[in-house]
């Protein structure tokens, strides 16, 4: 299953609170649902690459920045 | 991509893969797994509930024994044939079934067996044909296993 670190975790929500922007909203323009969202927030779910760059897109961050092998459970 | 044949509309169908929950990959990816939950569940209790009807029910039983383990049949062929359609080799090591999960399904299908053939008057030819048959069946099967992997492409670089 696929899983992610609350370091990845961290990352990603502190990159979405630095763009002002709610779970949902950042849902929406990343074309997920809010659950999803708050999936990859809390750990419990590592995102595709598709998904991860367009969360990089959003939050004005490369997918590096937001995760690392390192995250992989 | 090529155009859906038959079985891909089937499966499609059945499956209702259209609904628009896949075109989320974690809701999809969820799904997926609790589908799967779901398969191997209603697979193994069904296989339970045929070998108690096959030796509670004697021969009464075998039109609900046949009517449990067809389904059964169907639904593990189509799962193969789908998972085949889209590249995934089941025999590969990563994909092939735990040893115990294979242990427990041979017990079960022993099990059903006898149960079947407990009630039957099949006389000292017909269970020398059933006999033979199995072995013919298991003699084909080593030797699709081998001739098929004879025929794997090499890896490419």
């Amino acid at each position: 299953m696929a899983r992610t670190t609350t370091t990845a975790a961290n990352r990603v929500r502190a990159a979405r609170r630095d763009a002002d922007l709610t779970q949902q909203r950042l849902a929406e323009l990343i074309g997920v649902s809010r659950q999803t969202v708050v999936a990859i927030e809390n750990g419990g779910y590592a995102p595709s690459v598709y998904l991860a760059l367009a969360l990089g897109r959003v939050l004005g961050r490369s997918v590096e920045e937001l995760f690392s092998e390192e995250d992989r459970g | 991509m090529s155009t859906p044949d038959a079985f891909d509309r089937f499966t499609t169908r059945i499956g209702d893969l259209d609904h628009p929950l896949y075109a989320e990959e974690r809701q999809r990816d969820v799904w997926n797994e609790a589908s799967a939950v779901g398969l191997q569940l209603l697979l193994w209790t069904l296989g339970l509930a045929a070998v108690v009807a096959a030796w509670a029910g004697g021969r009464d039983a075998f039109p609900y024994v046949l009517g449990m383990t067809l389904p059964m049949g169907l639904a593990g062929l189509v799962v193969l044939t789908y998972a085949a359609r889209h590249g995934l080799d089941v025999r590969t090591a990563q994909v092939r079934a735990g040893r115990g999960r294979l242990v427990a399904a041979a017990v079960l299908l022993l099990a059903l067996a006898t149960g079947m053939l407990r009630t039957t008057d099949l006389g000292g030819a017909t269970l020398a044909g059933l006999v033979v048959g199995a072995g013919l069946v298991l003699v084909v099967t080593v030797a699709a296993r081998w001739w098929g992997r004879r025929r794997r492409p090499a890896e490419e670089d």
